[in-house]
């Protein structure tokens, strides 16, 4: 008790929570910009930190992290352009809500479902992390490969109308992700002795290229055919609709299942928000009355994706406190940032420095807090963005977009940034499935890598599986999925010939 | 088409920030006249990007110029030096890498580069190289690591690399029992899998010191020439009756050529900035790797010998 109370008036000052409310503020603003995101922001935050005492700097870094969760909706939502993986299934809803003047409405259901998600998480965080631990101790490479099968089985389900186009898509999405070299024998794939290939497509070009500029490219052809737009004309566009209890009272079971599966997919290092934003998705639509419903402005679309992926954000802090394991790419950042200041996360932790770890809970819950109340305003003010014409938001989008890049890897990646944003618009106008193209340029490499792991673990023995039993689980798992995806396929497609 | 003039313009100016951002051409007159790039061959946000940046940091003290950090990550550090030998060799641009990239990846992966197309300049620490195993895993020494993989048949290896591949394999081989080399990507899972029982045993270059406790790893054998301090007990190699080790070293190098007043004003700059009080502060207390700096004169040694040993290593095949 004594060790929360101190923990609690080390996190209170007024130092520490003035830089959770700046890097919550940097996070919204980095993460709304599309292709800008708030992994740049905390990449670019680390060095900075190194002047702050410990507990600022994580409240900081942290702050910019969960501000990330509720910006990266915005552009999803006013644009269609995701700025990173993570917020692509918020656009199935969220950006037929803005069509529909619900931009507001959309923007407010995302803001409340993420805070509320990531809230949630950090409270199982906070109250059951030593136990969750032990997920991510019985996740080795034969279950880690299990799980990310059900994923893809299940993600499967959002391939689009077009099944054989739709699993083109996804097969173009591996063959992307398999540029680079192997880090298992150090040979090069697909690099034509390109040595700035060595390190792979990055996921900043790809995720950027395809989802947003594509989106951008594809909007650039069809802008001339928009009805133009006196001043004071689009001085009157609806900003629309009022987000109500009587809403919040209608996604709220679908943030409860989307922080689930979210907290779940975080305590297991590795699988990534992504992921957790797709599977959230097809899980609200699936326990739907209405699934038809889905992808035509359906708040609770909206919900499942920015709650699930929220989530995640809170959940990897699990196996990073708990067990010193980073969950994704920014938790590893956090986590060097951790060891700068000579904390290093682990089982000790808890028993060595107490204080700090209550001051670290401490700053979560009032980033959260945070979160929430400036929220109100930034998203507000963010909504105003579609009153400004589209001839003037592209060009702004695009110069964002090629700097990103430019910041996060390197110049060469933004021409990869532009060769990607062309396939992406011709996915786009030849209705290729974009979303299980980049499913399969995220969740390929690691199938691979835990597969190729789990042969040589097997030594070429299939009944080695049979000492994996979590393994076995997941897999009979994506056996179910499969086949009750195959019989609603089926059901859909003779429904669809009787309609005509 | 005015919208496509705008795009225009808009692309324009975000190049022209682009370029603008580079240094300016040199000028003539006392070196360095202008911003250093330091190009670190690992990603941003890492252990050794940090301690990149903090010697970035200390050498732009040391030199009165900025010095850039400019990530170039891939390849165990390939990317950085194909992009650093084709660098200006005037001073103006150095790497951060592992000595691997230079002395082990050149005979492996088909590189641009050959180990004598650089200078070396300094090392900055010692990486503590380390056979590790899980804590709860049924062996806690060398000897009965042994025994336990006659009994089972063999052991699970986590391998960081193909060089770390080819070492663990050649050390079974001599002990005749089987080893899987299962290939991890990174430091950190390799803790993790071996914590979990996955992997029976692993490599760690160092990341395993925080993680000595009853939850966490064991360390079976030094890796290293000597033993390595956070774990007096652990015999090296050379000690259990192999004669192999696995030396490593965090290090600068840059483009060969560079003219001689300038690698001299340099090297002394490095070696301040690599002796900081900032940098061994990280290096000895936070990391727990010693700060060891070597002359240009004994890593190019060391560099000379370890690529010598891995061309007849891996030449072979």
């Amino acid at each position: 008790m004594q060790e929360i109370l101190n923990g609690l008036s080390e996190a209170l000052t007024l130092t520490n929570v003035l830089f959770v409310i700046l890097g919550v503020l940097i996070g919204q603003i980095f993460a709304a910009a599309p292709g800008v995101g708030s992994l740049i922001a905390i990449t670019i935050a680390v060095p900075y930190t190194f002047y702050m005492s410990p507990v600022a700097a994580l409240g900081f870094l942290i702050g910019i992290n969960k501000g990330g969760t509720i910006g990266g909706a915005v552009s999803a939502i006013l644009m269609n352009t995701p700025g990173s993986p993570e917020a692509t299934a918020t656009t199935f809803d969220g950006y037929p809500m803005t069509r529909q003047g619900q931009a507001r409405r959309a923007l407010r259901t995302a803001h409340f479902s993420s805070v509320t998600g990531d809230t949630l998480s950090d409270l199982v965080l906070i109250f059951v992390a030593a136990p969750l631990s032990v997920v991510a101790m019985k996740m080795g490479p034969p279950e880690m490969a299990s799980v990310i099968l059900v994923a893809l089985v299940i993600i499967a389900g959002l391939v689009g109308s077009s099944m054989v186009k739709g699993l083109i898509a996804a097969f173009l999405g591996l063959l992307v992700s398999l540029i680079g070299m192997d880090s298992a024998t150090a040979a090069e794939r697909l690099t034509f002795g390109v040595p700035e290939l060595m390190d792979g497509i990055s996921i900043t070009a790809a995720g950027i290229g395809v989802l947003a500029l594509g989106e951008i490219l594809r909007q650039i052809v069809y802008v001339e055919t928009l009805p133009k737009l006196e001043p004071d004309e689009a001085n009157s566009v609806k900003l629309g609709g009022r987000f109500t209890w009587k809403d919040f009272r209608t996604i709220f079971p679908t943030i409860l299942r989307s922080t689930f599966i979210g907290t779940l997919i975080g305590a297991i290092p590795g699988i990534g928000s992504s992921a957790a934003g797709f599977l959230g998705y097809t899980a609200a639509k699936k326990a739907s009355k209405t699934p038809e419903r889905f992808g035509k402005g359906e708040i609770r679309g909206v919900a499942a994706s920015e709650a699930a992926n929220s989530s995640v954000v809170g959940a990897n802090f699990i196996p990073l406190l708990s067990l010193g394991i980073p969950g994704n790419v920014a938790a590893a950042i956090i986590l060097g940032a951790f060891l700068i200041h000579g904390i290093t996360p682990g089982p000790q932790l808890f028993s060595e420095q107490p204080d700090l770890i209550y001051a670290l809970f401490a700053v979560m819950l009032i980033g959260d807090l945070v979160n929430l109340i400036t929220g109100l305003f930034t998203m507000g003010l963010f909504a105003r963005v579609i009153r400004i014409p589209l001839s003037y938001i592209i060009p702004c989008v695009v110069v964002l977009c090629i700097t990103g890049v430019i910041v996060a890897d390197s110049l060469f990646n933004a021409w990869l940034l532009i060769g990607m944003a062309t396939a992406g618009f011709f996915m786009r106008m030849l209705n290729f499935s974009f979303v299980t193209f980049i499913i399969g340029y995220v969740l390929g490499p690691m199938f691979e890598e835990a597969f190729g792991q789990t042969l040589i673990m097997a030594n070429g023995d299939p009944l080695y599986l049979l000492q994996r039993p979590i393994a076995c689980l997941f897999i009979g798992m994506a056996v179910l999925v499969l086949f009750a995806l195959l019989r609603q396929h089926r059901r859909s497609r003779r429904t669809a010939v009787m309609a005509e | 088409m005015t919208l496509i003039k705008r795009i225009a313009v808009a692309l324009l100016a975000a190049l022209s920030i682009t370029f603008a951002s580079f240094p300016a051409l040199a000028v003539a007159g006392e070196w360095p006249t202008k911003p250093i790039t330091l190009m670190v061959g690992f990603s941003a946000g890492g252990g050794a990007d940090t301690l990149a940046r903090l010697v970035a940091k200390a050498l732009e003290e040391e030199l009165g110029q900025p010095v850039v950090v400019d990530n170039k990550a891939g390849g165990g550090g390939v990317v950085m030096a194909t992009l650093l030998q084709r660098a200006k060799a005037d001073g103006y641009t150095i790497g951060f890498t592992s000595d691997s990239t230079f002395d082990g990846l050149p005979f492996i992966v088909r590189t641009a580069y050959k180990p004598d197309d650089f200078d070396y300049l300094v090392t900055v620490t010692e990486l503590q190289n380390a056979l590790v195993t899980g804590a709860s895993a049924p062996f806690s020494n060398w000897r009965e690591m042994l025994d336990y993989a006659r009994e089972q048949g063999g052991l699970t290896f986590g391998s960081l690399s193909p060089i770390t591949a080819k070492f663990a394999e050649r050390i079974a081989a001599q002990e005749n029992i089987e080893i899987r080399t299962v290939p991890v990507k990174g430091g950190r899972q390799v803790l993790t899998d071996v914590m979990g029982r996955h992997l029976d045993v692993g490599w760690s270059a160092g990341v395993h010191q925080a993680y000595l406790n009853d939850q966490g790893v064991k360390v079976l054998a030094a890796l290293n020439d000597k033993r390595i301090a956070t774990s007096p007990d652990a015999p090296s190699l050379k000690e259990l009756g192999y004669d192999r080790s696995y030396t490593s070293y965090f290090m600068l190098a840059a483009p060969k050529g560079l003219p001689d007043d300038i690698r001299a004003r340099l090297v002394e700059a490095l070696r301040n900035a690599a002796t900081s009080k900032d940098v061994a502060d990280l290096t000895e207390n936070k990391m727990k790797f010693p700060n060891v700096v070597l002359s240009p004169e004994e890593l190019t040694r060391f560099i000379e010998k370890r690529s010598a040993l891995n061309a007849q290593e891996f030449g072979q095949e």
